[in-house]
């Protein structure tokens, strides 16, 4: 499967013809203002394709981010895993939209949608909309949506080794992105993504 | 959660002899004011309303609320983000008919597929000529009688909400309309102004109910008028179960139902609604439910969804005092390309520590078309939300259609929030394994169905749930092949 970065910047139509994964780099995204919102539409436009869309950001205190992607299933026996994962600093706003459409010809797909994200400081906001249209029967959908803080058990566990608060923290959540950053096959892909977040 | 012990037999022939609301004195014995109409008349305007009020002889205040509440239902616009409302006629649809005034149908008018239904529910007759609109309702003094004495000993009201206005004002005065205020949607403002009929609940400190209240059992062709409108305050610690609604099918000439539920469950209290619909497919069933949940205090809606054209019924809590928390179970069925289900839950995390949970299954055959559509809402003063929804789908041919709206915005960084849903068609697998062990497709198809939508269908009364599980053997014996 190839790797392709995407950097967006507003809305984007984006046609899959190949299997492919995505990796979106959310960092040009921060800090829109209440309009803007970047509108990613992946359209699967070959019989047989998969793709697998992975964004990851880190909300640094007094940023925001407002992001909606969409999985257009026209054709039949595509699939398509979706994560997008966060993280909320303190004074964040964070809004997804994710979306899996599926069309009456797209039988025998299967699509995938998991946003989580994890809340580490105060005063955050966080919307999140998956929405599933389906309107063909042969085929798998399903989306998940959390929104948590670390569990303190975690935390007290690494502290209890001798590491400060802040260092678990950080530890905790390099480990939450580490799962996904390891599925990027392209080192340079990974490193730059890596930067952005951690 | 109680569960009831009825025996369904018995319970089936005590439905017969279930009685009709005793309202004697608003049917034979008012007075007629010197410019009355009795003929009903199509169209609403603001005559129509002041009508209503003085026939029912209601205090200025609610006369009033109901002109304002008009005034606000010609502002609102017709809400495009559900399922399409175009086609409603609001001036083809009578507001008020007297009881007296119900036309008569004959056993004739009434659909064939209906009329099988009833036969393979194993309805009895009294109940089908009451569904079927023939009968105008039930004869029975004996059941409802002795209910309401053990109720009477309790304190527990349970009666209309037409009747309870004059007997109880200070309820309405201090609860009516402040959970759902008229300016909510255009349809609580429609009903806000021509509601009549429905149910008045209020259970005092500390009182247990345990049998459920059945609307079943104070009906008449009033109560199943089209603009309900219940209102139920448990109050301190106590506990009740209102049942509303049934599996045979309702046949309505009336086109739109939108009745308005308010819920107030007070402090350790704990109260449970069911309602199963199955109206019949030309009624578009819009419908507001929410309940006011205070600290400690735990409110469930159970809902079933299987009739009508259009349903938008979004059944929601206001968690508003501390360890509060709200529960929707929630079934929708969409049989025939002319059904679309738009229902969901809604949950406002409003004090600290609350939880809710939301389960919703949905099943869409021949062309039906069902949508989940929810919100779970946090706000900043909410501490340690806790909240779960699961949202489960079954499309099972290609012509049908299924959707997920669930939206969840979480203002508190010390929520726990999740949210999972799935749409898939019955596996292949299932059904080979089933059909080698003897069953036709047909019967394993229901089997199937009948498992996915089990959780919810095992928190019904027992009567209840023998019937959906067979009115759900019956539709699936048309949809497969």
């Amino acid at each position: 499967m190839k790797t392709v970065l995407l950097t967006p910047k507003g809305d984007q139509f984006v046609k899959v013809l190949e299997d492919t994964k995505f990796v979106l780099d959310l960092s040009g995204l921060k800090n829109q203002t209440a309009d803007t919102v970047s509108d990613i539409v992946f359209s699967f436009e070959k019989e047989g394709v998969s793709a697998e869309i992975l964004g990851l950001f880190c909300l640094k205190p007094d940023s925001s981010l407002k992001l909606t992607t969409t999985a257009l299933h026209k054709l039949p026996r595509t699939s398509c895993i979706t994560k997008i994962k966060g993280v909320l600093y303190s004074n964040t706003e964070a809004s997804y939209i994710g979306k899996i459409i599926i069309k009456k010809d797209a039988q025998n797909t299967s699509s995938f949608l998991e946003n989580s994200t994890l809340v580490l400081g105060d005063n955050t906001k966080n919307t999140s909309q998956p929405i599933l249209e389906i309107d063909a029967d042969d085929v798998k959908a399903s989306h998940g949506s959390t929104t948590g803080r670390i569990s303190e058990e975690q935390i007290y566990y690494l502290m209890s080794r001798g590491i400060t608060r802040d260092w678990s923290v950080k530890m905790i959540v390099e480990g939450y992105f580490e799962k996904e950053l390891s599925t990027i096959s392209d080192p340079e892909i990974r490193d730059q993504i890596r930067d952005n977040i951690i | 959660m109680s569960k009831d012990k009825h025996d369904p037999k018995q319970n089936i022939k005590k439905k017969s002899k279930v009685l009709v609301n005793d309202n004697y004195e608003t049917k034979y014995g008012f007075h007629m004011p010197e410019n009355y109409v009795y003929k009903a008349q199509k169209g609403l305007n603001e005559e129509v309303v002041k009508q209503i009020s003085s026939i029912k002889e209601e205090p200025k205040w609610m006369t009033e609320f109901r002109l304002n509440a008009y005034k606000t239902f010609l502002e609102k616009p017709l809400p495009m983000w559900g399922a399409d409302l175009t086609k409603i006629n609001f001036d083809n649809i009578y507001y008020y008919l007297k009881p007296l005034q119900s036309e008569k149908k004959t056993w004739s008018d009434v659909p064939d597929e209906m009329k099988e239904t009833f036969e393979r529910l194993g309805v009895p007759q009294a109940e089908r000529e009451f569904l079927s609109g023939i009968k105008a309702q039930y004869d029975s003094e004996v059941i409802y009688g002795s209910l309401r004495k053990e109720l009477e000993d309790d304190g527990v009201i349970f009666m209309g909400t037409d009747e309870a206005l004059k007997k109880y004002p200070h309820f309405f005065e201090e609860y009516f309309g402040k959970i759902i205020p008229p300016n909510d949607n255009k349809f609580a403002a429609l009903n806000s102004a021509v509601w009549s009929g429905g149910s008045f609940v209020y259970i005092p400190k500390g009182v247990t109910v345990t049998r459920p209240l059945q609307a079943y059992f104070r009906i008449n062709a009033q109560n199943m008028g089209q603009f309900e409108r219940t209102l139920i305050i448990a109050d301190e610690g106590s506990y009740g179960h209102y049942v509303e609604g049934c599996t045979a099918p309702v046949f309505s000439s009336d086109s739109l139902h939108a009745a308005v539920v308010e819920v107030i469950v007070k402090k350790g209290a704990r109260f449970r609604y069911t309602t199963i619909q199955n109206w019949s497919q030309n009624v578009y069933n819009l419908v507001t439910k929410r309940a006011r949940v205070e600290s400690d205090a735990v409110m469930e809606w159970i809902d079933g969804n299987l009739g009508s054209t259009v349903t938008m019924k979004y059944p929601s809590c206001y968690l508003v005092g501390e360890r509060a928390h709200g529960e929707v179970l929630s079934i929708a069925y969409a049989g025939n390309k002319n059904q679309h289900q738009d229902a969901g839950a809604k949950m406002f995390h409003i004090a600290p520590n609350t939880s809710s949970m939301i389960v919703s299954k949905s099943v869409s055959v021949h062309g039906g078309r069902t949508s989940y559509r929810g919100m779970v809402s946090v706000t900043p003063s909410a501490k340690n939300a806790k909240s779960r929804v699961e949202c489960d789908a079954l499309i099972l041919d290609s012509e049908s259609r299924s959707d997920t709206y669930p939206t969840m915005k979480i203002n508190e960084s010390s929520a726990n929030i999740e949210h999972e849903a799935t749409v898939s068609k019955v596996g292949e697998e299932k059904l080979f394994y089933l059909m080698s062990r003897g069953l036709t497709e047909a019967e394993a198809m229901s089997l199937i169905i009948s498992g996915f939508i089990e959780p919810i269908v095992k928190e019904l009364p027992m009567e209840y749930a023998v019937e959906l599980n067979r009115l759900i053997e019956l539709e699936m014996e048309g949809s497969v092949g």
